[in-house]
């Protein structure tokens, strides 16, 4: 009941609704009945199947597991592969120092001159 | 699992639809209509909460009910409205199709052997269906349905405060309509 009827007049009002409304809710007939139990059927067939799922991976670590497994790759790529590690000049910076700062002239062309000298001449001189 | 969560559903569309097809065919004043009503919304609840536990779905039925019921009730208001207009702008603001079902409803002439009863129904079928829709709802609520303010409250998704004022306008109005008619 409503706290805000103290009239008498409403409430009987309302028991009477009540009464009529409570009395409607019956058996229906036939044709009804069906319509409604066929619904009912639909419905439950309606029903999505819960198939067990084995995995489910939450939507927020997507990302992370794509980022971690890329990072697990490279570096397995990097590891089986050592040999690529070389191509950078073994030579350390430190050595690098040494030779610039010591002043004495880089030999490069020192072991090859005859060498480079040929090279000259022969685009000196193509024929 | 799936076999006993649709027997579950099962006992639960047994028990409510019968008072959820009254509720409709109350607001509808429509026989058909208030079918397909109950219908959608069992399918509804099924397809997209059927695995949701099973305390939610009364909640949930009676709000998927709900609104098919204000879709139902707006398509007639514009379907109304466009014949109106195609037919010479008759049909203003005020041509509520409840009216018109009420009006036609009250001028049929009753058959002879019909009970005072049913007659006393369907004035206030047709009284509660002209009701503004918070107000019919939980006034279906509360008799109907036979809920408590609390649990009105939290069908409609409001406060109990506002349950009493909806349900205790809703009686005045009728009461004022009705008379002694019912």
């Amino acid at each position: 009941m409503s706290d805000r009827q103290p009239d008498p007049e409403l409430s009987a009002f309302e028991a009477r609704c009540r009464d009529l409304l409570g009395g409607s809710v019956g058996p229906l007939d036939a044709v009804r009945e069906a319509r409604l139990s066929a619904a009912r059927a639909m419905a439950l067939e309606a029903v999505a199947p819960q198939a067990p799922r084995p995995f489910r991976v939450p939507g927020a670590w997507l990302p992370v597991g794509t980022l971690a497994a890329t990072a697990v790759l490279v570096l397995a790529v990097w590891w089986v592969h050592p040999g690529s590690r070389d191509t950078v000049a073994d030579t350390s910076p430190v050595e690098d120092v040494e030779l610039l700062v010591s002043g004495e002239g880089p030999d490069l062309y020192a072991d090859d001159a005859a060498f480079y000298e040929w090279v000259a001449d022969a685009s000196r001189d193509p024929g | 699992m799936g076999l006993d969560r649709r027997t579950e559903l099962d006992r639960f569309l047994r028990e409510v639809e019968r008072r959820a097809l009254r509720t409709a065919e109350i607001q509808l004043r429509d026989p058909s209509d208030a079918l397909d009503a109950v219908q959608d919304s069992m399918l509804q609840l099924a397809h997209r909460y059927g695995a949701r536990p099973a305390a939610e779905w009364g909640p949930l039925f009676h709000r998927i009910l709900t609104n098919r019921i204000h879709d139902c009730r707006r398509r007639r208001r514009t379907r109304h409205r466009i014949i109106a207009w195609w037919s010479g702008g008759r049909g203003e603001e005020d041509d509520d199709p409840v009216d018109l079902v009420d009006g036609a409803a009250s001028t049929d002439p009753a058959p002879a052997d019909v009970v005072a009863q049913h007659a006393a129904l369907d004035a206030l079928e047709a009284a509660v269906a002209a009701l503004p829709s918070r107000q019919r709802e939980a006034f279906l609520l509360r008799t109907l349905e036979g809920l408590d303010t609390a649990e009105t409250a939290a069908r409609m998704g409001c406060s109990q405060g506002s349950v009493k004022t909806h349900y205790f306008r809703a009686l005045a109005q009728l009461r004022d309509r009705l008379g002694d008619h019912v």
